[in-house]
């Protein structure tokens, strides 16, 4: 009879233990509800001031949730060419009330089954803005591609267990997103910062850097009709149904203005005419319905021709979702029946007829030897902007010096974080200093507003050289040169020298640092 | 077949178990029996299905409605099984009824002489007709095209559910039936032996006089405490067992055979080592879970896995694994054949037999019966060297016995014979580079590493370094090893019980850890970005 008892208290003990663990569980991850299935707990309005911490960490897993419950009017979502639009921008030109879920790789199956939960959870939804990938849309149109699993999306309470019942919600969100309220006060990132990116480096030799350029083929260009049905496929399958069920809803597609190196890429293997052909195809076939609009910013060559507008060859700067964002806001490069030939046969030629080679025979970006450098730069054709710090150039040997002061650098003696600045053009050379504040130079060249900018950061002092609203240096020590070619008209090069040996850094610009900032618009025209 | 629970990478698809490998053959049809199953160690079981059935049959067993209570546990089951797909539910109860009516004919008309032989080879050619239309034809007619350049159309069946071991276990029945070893059962009975749903789709083959009485009798039919808890115990390793050791060994080998020719030979070793940790924790992880329900309702199903990696030689693996199945082929085709009682070379060859059927049965695939030919000539080596072999240092016996085991197991895996040829042959081009990322870091889970940052807020490149996850990596085989050689296995726990609350707690944590574990958050890697 002990033992039965005891076999009892066992299974007693278990049944506890069991139902407050599970249960437990599934109450803390209920109550903070990480992915957001059952509720905004923002209330939207006061999103970043709310007492809760949450972790913005998955866009496949967090999205559905958002989409399902957050309050909004217009939708924003895609591939990573929309990460980095910003809401606040969308609601401010356009009065709406906007959500972004982007996905990074998303393919059309990805988009569409979120749209689709948008158009089901949200009977507000006007407007949608989505990317239109060529990936996407002559990829497999049965690839999972980076799709949410299920219980996600669909209605059922039962597989839920899937999400409330999940070691990895309870500790990499719910227990993670505590503790981080709780140590370090953390506060919820302000909605238009959702999977932004920061942090990343961006500019010409960023780009070239990672750039992988293939043979040329010649053995086979593919036809222009190569894509047409798989485009055609993908969407029939995922994008017409949703369309024509939801005549109401506002559809807004657009190219994403790729650099020329995505397009040096498919040319070189063949498919470029292919590829912008099947563009076409698919804008054609969208812009047959009234609540479809497409917009094409491909062919922009000042922004796809700039490579320091990109991270890598397809990945733009955040200043080009603004700049896509005023347009959407204008309908400024929209395309229409009647101008949507015209427009395609512009940017093809724009691809066929580009010339490529000047990104790989710059001879300026590949000498890292100081007097070299300045050897070499074509004074003549090119305005120089110079900027060194002045306990920097305190601490250079003479003949440096002596070089510097050639260019136009005029030292004043020694202060903590000043920099000299000099201007080298063809007809003159402009010299000064700055501390703590920015210049902007607008009648020196031709047109071309320069600006230098001393940023006080947190932990750092950088010195920022901008031209026409892009930036395309930022360093702190150093010599740091910027070189714009007047006769192709764009920057060859940026680099800053280094240390005692005066080492070649080419490290590119990285992310905004807004927080810190006195000037940079980046309200950019093209 | 056998199940080869084999996982898929993606978390939050439920681990595959495979009829073995058919999947192989027939992915795509593989693929979707298990898209909507109800395994063991899925929630629909452990929160629905489940706690129902044992409701229900305690229910009317306690209103005395023993009848009912079988019915209810039938219908149970046939759900159970039609859950999987609902199509081939025709097919168990059509197999059934007819191995019913084989044997209403062996027991009740006095058959004798050749018409009772000719009455078994039309049963044994029905079940073996049912087995060889849906798992090999398709197999028998891709070679048959490959080697006469035909183009015979394939069938591309769906293979049912567990229909390797319902037809062994109705076999076994009709051939006890000819053998008048049998006594006379209630079709309800039978047909409740055949489709009780623990040992439905991987077994172990359980034989009628098992479970029959079992079912028949009156005596367990309350509910009782003692092997509740062992029930709960035996599940609760059980699951521990599939989901946290199996899936994870699972992912890591997944990667490996995926990217096969990527390895070197210290990721080859590892896959090959991980696989035989897989499949063994898989497979008895789920005839623990097996074991564990069927106590929790008073039925006790025969032991199937006795710690086989401890083995000394490949006879004794083959006494402690699978042992249901071994049971079946000694009993069913050894001892007719002739057993050991017609001299070495007839042994020999009945061994060489047996070890084929196993490597057939266990799936339509050239690896399997190579493998089955493989353990087929080790047992035969075994046993003609046993005499010599016997004196070596057990180390030596177990390693040379392991060594073998893992490499034959590269063949169960492979999706070919190439395949797997290529993989031993990266672990011989002897290159040792450091483990790949895709191997270990499939061993740091995400809480691992949480509790980590949380542990070292500061030492964030230590955390995402390959340090952690290397030592985590090292540990989860150190334990699969030392855990299936020194640990007492599932059925000597069951058989020394004895409640504590120590043992409750650790029961309880391993089985809710394993349920938070059934599903998790994968992280998708865009290189591209």
């Amino acid at each position: 009879m002990k033992g039965i008892i005891m076999y009892k208290r066992f299974l007693i003990i278990c049944c506890i233990l069991v139902f407050v663990i599970l249960g437990g569980t599934a109450t803390v991850n209920i109550y903070h509800d990480p992915l957001f299935q059952y509720s905004d707990p923002f209330g939207y309005e006061n999103f970043e001031s709310n007492e809760c911490y949450y972790s913005f960490q998955n866009a496949t897993y967090q999205n559905p949730g958002m989409v399902r419950n957050f309050k909004y009017n217009t939708l924003i979502t895609g591939s990573s060419m929309t990460q980095n639009f910003d809401c606040a921008y969308f609601d401010e030109l356009m009065g709406v009330n906007s959500l972004k879920a982007s996905l990074s790789g998303a393919n059309m199956k990805n988009v569409s089954s979120l749209v689709k939960l948008a158009l089901d959870e949200n009977p507000d939804l006007e407007k949608i803005y989505v990317s239109l990938d060529d990936y996407a849309l002559f990829g497999d149109p049965l690839a999972e591609g980076n799709q949410p699993p299920d219980y996600l999306l669909n209605d059922s309470l039962f597989d839920d267990l899937n999400y409330i019942l999940n070691k990895d919600i309870l500790f990499t969100y719910t227990l993670n997103d505590f503790y981080i309220k709780l140590r370090y006060d953390g506060k919820t990132i302000p909605k238009n910062e959702i999977f932004m990116w920061s942090g990343l480096p961006y500019g010409e030799t960023k780009v070239l850097g990672q750039y992988v350029r293939p043979e040329i083929c010649m053995d086979y260009i593919f036809p222009k009709d190569s894509f047409y049905s798989i485009a055609k496929e993908n969407l029939d399958t995922y994008w017409i149904p949703i369309i024509t069920n939801n005549p109401d809803v506002e559809f807004n597609f657009f190219f994403p203005p790729y650099s020329m190196l995505w397009w040096d890429n498919y040319l070189r293997s063949g498919r470029s005419g292919a590829i912008i052909a099947m563009d076409q195809y698919a804008a054609e076939y969208l812009i047959q319905y009234d609540n479809v609009n497409v917009y094409l910013f491909s062919g922009i060559e000042p922004l796809v021709g700039n490579l320091w507008n990109y991270k890598d060859e397809g990945h733009y700067h955040l200043r080009i979702n603004d700049y896509m964002t005023e347009c959407f806001a204008e309908n400024k490069h929209l395309l229409t029946p009647e101008n949507l030939e015209q427009e395609f046969s512009e940017w093809s030629l724009l691809i066929e007829e580009y010339n490529y080679e000047k990104y790989f025979n710059n001879e300026l970006s590949i000498i890292n030897e100081f007097f070299a450098y300045i050897d070499t730069i074509d004074y003549h054709n090119s305005i120089v902007l110079l900027a060194v710090e002045a306990e920097f150039y305190e601490q250079l040997p003479s003949d440096t010096q002596l070089e510097l002061i050639h260019m136009g650098i005029s030292p004043s003696g020694i202060s903590a974080d000043k920099y000299y600045i000099a201007i080298d053009t063809p007809s003159g050379i402009v010299s000064e200093e700055i501390f703590g504040e920015y210049k902007i130079y607008t009648n020196i060249t031709n047109g071309h507003e320069i600006v230098f900018e001393q940023i006080l950061a947190e932990n750092d002092v950088l010195f920022s050289i901008q031209i026409d609203d892009i930036e395309y240096s930022q360093n702190s020590r150093g010599i740091s040169f910027v070189v714009f070619d007047l006769q192709n008209n764009r920057v060859v090069d940026s680099v800053s020298f280094e240390g005692e040996n005066l080492v070649a850094n080419r490290l590119g610009v990285w992310s905004d640092l807004p927080q810190y900032r006195k000037y940079l618009r980046h309200k950019i025209e093209f | 077949m056998f199940l080869a629970l084999v996982t898929v990478a993606e978390k939050d698809d439920l681990p595959e178990t495979v009829e073995l490998r058919q999947g192989r053959v027939n992915q795509c049809f593989h693929e979707k029996v298990w898209g909507s199953d109800m395994l063991f160690n899925s929630y629909v079981f452990i929160f629905g299905f489940f706690p129902i059935v044992l409701l229900g049959y305690y229910f009317f067993n306690k209103i005395k409605m023993f009848t009912l209570a079988k019915i209810f546990l039938f219908c149970s089951s046939l759900y159970f099984y039609a859950y999987f797909k609902k199509s081939y539910l025709f097919l168990i109860i059509i197999s059934i009824l007819v191995n019913y009516v084989f044997s209403i004919f062996f027991e009740r008309i006095d058959l004798v002489g050749m018409k009772r032989k000719i009455l078994l080879i039309v049963a044994l050619l029905f079940n073996l007709g049912i087995i060889g239309y849906y798992k090999y034809y398709d197999f028998f007619v891709e070679n048959i095209n490959l080697f006469l350049k035909s183009n015979i159309p394939l069938l591309n069946v769906l293979l049912p559910l567990g229909i390797s071991f319902f037809t062994f276990q109705q076999l076994s029945f009709v051939i006890d039936c000819y053998k008048r070893e049998t006594t006379k059962y209630k079709l309800l009975d039978y047909a409740l032996f055949v489709t009780y749903f623990p040992q439905l789709i991987a077994g172990p083959i359980v034989t009628h006089d098992e479970l029959v009485p079992q079912i028949a009798s009156k005596t367990n039919k309350s509910f009782n405490s003692v092997n509740f808890s062992k029930g709960l115990m035996a599940f609760s390793y059980g699951i521990g067992k599939k989901v946290l050791i199996a899936d994870t060994f699972g992912n890591a080998v997944n990667w490996g055979y995926a990217n096969i020719t990527g390895l070197s030979s210290s990721d080859a070793l590892l896959i090959m080592l991980g696989y035989t940790f897989q499949i063994y924790f898989d497979f008895s992880g789920y005839c623990d879970m097996a074991t564990g329900i069927g106590l929790m309702m008073n039925i006790e199903l025969p032991q199937n896995f006795n710690s086989p990696y401890r083995a000394f030689s490949i006879t004794e693996f083959w006494k402690r694994w699978h042992m249901t199945l071994t049971r079946f082929f000694t009993r069913y085709i050894y001892i007719p054949l002739g057993g050991n009682r017609k001299g070495v070379f007839r042994t020999c060859v009945n061994v060489f037999l047996v070890y084929l059927c196993s490597g057939i049965w266990h799936g339509a695939n050239w690896t399997f019966i190579f493998w089955g030919v493989a353990h087929g000539c080790a047992c035969i080596i075994d046993r003609l060297t046993k005499k010599y072999t016997d004196k070596w240092h057990p180390v030596i016996r177990w390693l040379l016995t392991f060594g073998f085991i893992n490499v034959a197991w590269v063949f169960f895996r492979a999706d070919s014979i190439e395949q797997a040829l290529l993989l031993l042959k990266k672990i011989g081009e002897f290159q040792f580079f450091p483990v790949q990322e895709g191997i270990y870091s499939v061993f740091y889970s995400n809480v691992t590493r949480q509790i980590l940052s949380w542990m070292m807020p500061y030492d964030n490149a230590f955390i995402s370094s390959a340090q952690p996850a290397l030592f985590s990596m090292g540990c989860y085989f150190v334990f699969a090893w030392i855990s299936s050689i020194n640990i007492k296995n599932t059925n000597e726990r069951i058989e020394n019980f004895k409640p504590s609350v120590i043992y409750a707690v650790m029961v309880s944590l391993i089985f809710c850890y394993s349920i938070l574990s059934l599903s998790g958050v994968s992280t998708f890697l865009y290189f591209n970005f």
